[in-house]
C-alpha cells in the first residue's frame, strides 16, 4: 500500500524530515506518535503533497505509483486521504457544496459517474449517523464558526464520504473532549476495514483507547525511533518520550518496522 | 474649477449635442426638454473626464471617446429582441418586469400587470404622459447635482428610462425588474438608460436593474439611477453589470434617504471593457439606514472602478459598505469609498470593508478608503484588503480532489458569496449567485464546480 524510504524534507529551508522509512500493508492501521515538533504533521502534510515543504530526498511509492509525482489533488483521486489537523475555512462554501465537488472529481478520475444533488444528499446522510452529525452545519460555510469538535467531525465525514484506500488522520484527536473524542474514534473503528489502511498520528495514547493499532512507530527529531506493537502506546503514556529519547541517544536501536 | 476641456476631442462627427438632446426623448414636457439642454451644456463645457480629475485618476475613458456616442434612435430588430427574451429566460428574470434594449423601451418584452394598484411602473415614453406626472418633482434633481460629466451626458441624452413609484404604505415582496439591455446595431451602439424610483412613506420593495451585454461589439451604457426615500421607507436595490467581454459602461446611482428609511443595496459588476459605478446616497432624515454590497469581477484587461460616496448631512444615521472584488489576468479594478460626516452629524455610525483577491501577479486594484469626518461624537471604522489566495486553502481543496483551477475558482467565488447573501434575498439571490459564478468561472476560465 504504501512504503517510504528515507524520506527527507524541508521547509523555508529548515529540514524537519531527516530519513523517514516505513511501511504499510493493505488493511492495516498504524499509529505514529511523537512530542510536539518531531515532525509528525510534516509528514502528514507531504505524503498528501502540501506545496509549501520540499522533498529533498528519498521516495514514497503509493499503489505502485511513485507518490511524490503526484500533485495533491491526484493523490486524493487514487484515494489518498488526510484529515487535518487544522481543518481550513473557507468562507461562503458549504462543508455539502464542496464534499460533493471533491467527491465527484475522484469519481470522475476513476471514471465513475458524477452524482446528482439528490443522489449526494442520499450518500450523505448514510454517512452523517456514523457521526452524529449535524445537519445545519451541511449547509454552513465549511469550517467557519465550527467547534474544534465539529471541525475534526466534519474531517471523519469528509473521510467516510470519500472512502479512502489510505487515510492519514493527522492529529484528529486534539482539541477534542472525551464525548468528540469517542465519537470520532468510533467512526474511524468503523470505517477501518480490509482494503483501507489507517495512518494515525497524535501525541497522546488517548485516541488508541478505542482503535488499537496494528503497529505504533515513535518519531522524534524527524526519525522513527522505534516501532512496536500496540503495548508500545501504553508505554510511552505511562512514561512519556524522555525514556525512548534517551535510550536513542544512548545507541539503543530502533527496532524493525515489520 | 478646472477649466473647460475642448469639445474637439468629442467624438460626435460633428453632431450637435444640443440637437441630440432635443431630438431624444421626442413626446417629452418641456421642461425636461430643458433640462436636457442645460444637462448637455454642461456636459459640453466639461466634456470627458480625464486622469487629471481626482474622481477619474485610475479610470481612462479614451475607449469610450472611440465609440459613437449618438444614442440609438430606432427600434431594435427583431432578432435582437430574440436575443434578450432567451437571455431573460435563462437568468429567471420574469415578470413584473419592464425591458428597455438600447435605451427603447420594448412593451413586447414587458410586463407589469401583477403590480397593485398603489405601486406603478411605466416607461417615460407611455403615450399617457402620465409617467412625467408622477417623476416632475424628482426627475433629476440628484443627478444634476452629481458633478460626474457622464451624468450630465445621461440627462441631456436620455432617450427613454422608467419610473417606478410605490405609495404611501405600499409594499410588494416579488422583486420588480429593469432590464436595459445593449446589443450591436450591427456596430457599436450608445443607450443612455434611465430610472427613477420614488418610495411612499413606509413603503416597501424590491428592484433589480440589470444591464446586460450582448454581442462582441463595444456596447456603451451610459445610465443613471436617482433613489427617492420617503420617511420610513425600505428599498432593496440590486444593479447588476453583466457588460460582457467587450461592453463599456458608466453608472450613476443617486439615493435620497429620508428620516428613518433603509436603503439596501447590491451592487454585482461581472465584466466589461470599462466599467465604473457611481454610488452616491445622502441622508436627509435622521435614523436612517444604508447597507451597501458589492462584488465585482474582472479578467482579461478589463477595467473595473467602483466608487461610493455616502454624505451623512443628519445625526444619528448609519451606514455600512462591505464590497468585495477579484481581478485576474491583468484586469484592474478601483475601489475608492468616501464617506462625508458633516458638521453636527453626530452619532454618526459608518463602517467599510473592502476586500480584494488577486487572481494573477499582473492583476492590481486601487483601494482608496476616504473619510471626511467634519463631527466630533461619531463612530467610523475603514478596511482594506487585498492578496493572492490563501495557500493553505488552496491545499485544502485540492487533498479533496479538485484540481488547482477548481479549487481557485471555490476559493474565489466563497469569497464573494456571502455579499451576495448578504445583498440579495430569494430569486434575486439565484440570479445574482448565476452571475457571480459565470464572473468567476470566466475569471478562473474553469467551471465552478456544482
Amino acid at each position: 500500500m504504501l512504503e517510504i524510504r528515507n524520506l527527507h524534507a524541508s521547509i523555508d529551508g529548515k529540514e524537519i524530515l531527516k530519513g523517514i522509512d516505513l511501511t504499510v500493508g493493505e488493511g492495516e492501521v498504524h499509529a505514529v506518535m511523537g512530542p510536539n515538533g518531531s515532525g509528525k504533521s510534516t509528514l502528514a502534510q507531504v505524503l498528501a503533497g502540501h506545496p509549501a515543504y520540499a522533498v529533498t530526498a528519498g521516495d514514497v511509492t503509493y499503489q505502485g505509483m511513485n507518490l511524490l509525482d503526484l500533485a495533491p489533488e491526484d493523490r486524493a483521486r487514487e484515494g489518498l486521504f488526510l484529515a487535518f489537523q487544522y481543518p481550513v475555512e473557507i468562507p461562503g462554501v458549504s462543508l455539502a457544496y464542496f464534499l460533493k465537488a471533491g467527491l465527484n472529481a475522484q469519481r470522475k478520475h476513476r471514471g465513475q459517474e458524477e452524482l446528482d444533488a439528490m443522489e449526494f444528499l442520499e450518500l450523505l446522510r448514510t454517512k452523517q449517523t456514523l457521526l452524529d452529525f449535524d445537519q445545519t452545519m451541511l449547509q454552513r460555510s465549511l469550517n467557519e464558526g465550527f467547534s474544534g469538535g465539529e471541525k475534526k467531525r466534519a474531517e471523519i465525514l469528509q473521510m467516510a464520504v470519500l472512502e479512502p484506500a489510505l487515510a492519514i488522520l493527522d492529529e484528529t484527536d486534539s482539541g477534542l473532549d472525551i464525548d468528540s473524542l469517542r465519537t470520532v474514534a468510533d467512526a474511524v473503528e468503523q470505517l477501518r476495514a480490509p482494503d483501507r489502511s489507517t495512518i494515525i498520528v497524535t501525541h497522546y495514547q488517548r485516541i488508541l483507547n478505542y482503535i488499537t493499532p496494528d503497529y505504533v512507530h515513535v518519531l522524534i527529531g524527524g526519525r522513527i525511533v522505534r516501532s512496536g506493537g500496540s503495548d508500545l502506546a501504553h508505554q510511552l503514556e505511562a512514561r512519556g518520550y524522555d525514556w525512548v529519547r534517551d535510550e536513542v541517544a544512548a545507541g539503543g536501536r530502533p527496532e524493525v518496522t515489520r | 474649477m478646472q477649466a473647460p476641456s475642448s469639445i474637439s476631442g468629442l467624438n460626435l462627427s460633428g453632431l450637435n449635442l444640443l440637437a441630440l438632446a432635443h431630438q431624444s426623448a421626442a413626446g417629452a414636457p418641456t421642461w425636461v426638454h430643458d433640462l436636457k439642454r442645460d444637462e448637455a451644456v454642461r456636459f459640453q463645457e466639461t466634456g470627458f473626464p480625464s486622469l487629471h480629475d481626482e474622481d477619474w485618476k485610475y479610470t481612462d475613458v479614451s475607449p469610450i471617446r472611440s465609440v459613437p456616442i449618438k444614442p440609438v434612435l430606432q427600434d431594435p430588430p427583431n432578432a435582437a429582441l430574440q436575443l434578450v427574451a432567451a437571455r431573460l429566460q435563462e437568468l429567471g428574470i420574469a415578470a413584473p418586469r419592464v425591458v428597455f434594449v438600447n435605451g427603447r423601451f420594448v412593451p413586447t418584452l414587458s410586463d407589469t400587470d401583477g403590480l397593485p394598484d398603489r405601486v406603478r411602473l411605466s416607461p417615460f415614453s407611455e403615450p399617457s404622459g402620465q409617467s412625467w406626472v408622477f417623476a416632475e418633482r424628482n426627475f433629476g434633481r440628484l443627478s444634476s447635482g452629481d458633478p460626474s460629466p457622464f451624468a450630465a451626458l445621461n440627462t441631456g441624452l436620455f432617450v427613454d428610462g422608467a419610473v417606478l413609484y410605490f405609495g404611501n404604505g405600499a409594499a410588494v415582496e416579488e422583486p420588480i425588474h429593469v432590464v436595459f439591455a445593449s446589443i450591436e446595431t450591427p456596430g457599436p451602439a450608445a443607450a443612455y438608460p434611465r430610472l427613477l424610483i420614488l418610495m411612499g412613506h413606509a413603503a416597501e420593495g424590491t428592484v433589480a436593474e440589470t444591464y446586460l451585454s450582448l454581442g462582441r461589439a463595444s456596447t456603451f451604457a451610459n445610465a443613471v439611477t436617482e433613489v427617492h426615500l420617503q420617511e420610513g421607507a425600505i428599498l432593496s436595490h440590486c444593479r447588476f453589470v453583466a457588460a460582457g467581454e467587450a461592453g463599456l459602461h458608466v453608472g450613476a446611482t443617486e439615493a435620497l434617504l429620508n428620516a428613518d428609511s433603509s436603503y439596501r443595496s447590491l451592487q454585482l459588476q461581472n465584466g466589461g471593457r470599462l466599467v465604473r459605478a457611481d454610488l452616491n446616497v445622502t441622508f436627509g432624515g435622521e435614523a436612517a439606514e444604508c447597507v451597501l454590497n458589492g462584488a465585482y469581477v474582472g479578467s482579461g484587461t478589463q477595467h473595473l472602478d467602483n466608487h461610493t460616496r455616502i454624505d451623512h448631512a443628519v445625526p444619528h444615521c448609519t451606514s455600512r459598505q462591505l464590497y468585495k472584488g477579484m481581478v485576474a489576468d491583468s484586469a484592474t479594478a478601483v475601489f475608492n469609498g468616501k464617506i462625508v460626516v458633516r458638521p453636527g452629524a453626530q452619532k454618526t455610525d459608518a463602517v467599510q470593508t473592502n476586500k480584494n483577491l488577486l487572481l494573477s501577479t499582473r492583476a492590481t486594484v486601487d483601494a482608496k478608503p476616504q473619510l471626511e469626518i467634519l463631527a466630533d461624537d461619531v463612530r467610523c471604522t475603514h478596511g482594506a484588503a487585498s492578496g493572492p489566495p490563501n495557500d493553505d486553502a488552496l491545499f485544502y481543496l485540492r487533498s479533496r480532489g479538485l484540481d488547482a483551477e477548481e479549487a481557485i475558482g471555490l476559493l474565489a467565488y466563497g469569497f464573494a458569496a456571502d455579499v451576495v447573501r448578504a445583498g440579495a434575498t430569494g430569486s434575486l439571490r439565484l440570479l445574482a449567485d448565476t452571475l457571480l459564478k459565470d464572473a468567476v468561472s470566466a475569471a478562473v476560465k474553469s467551471a465552478i464546480p456544482v
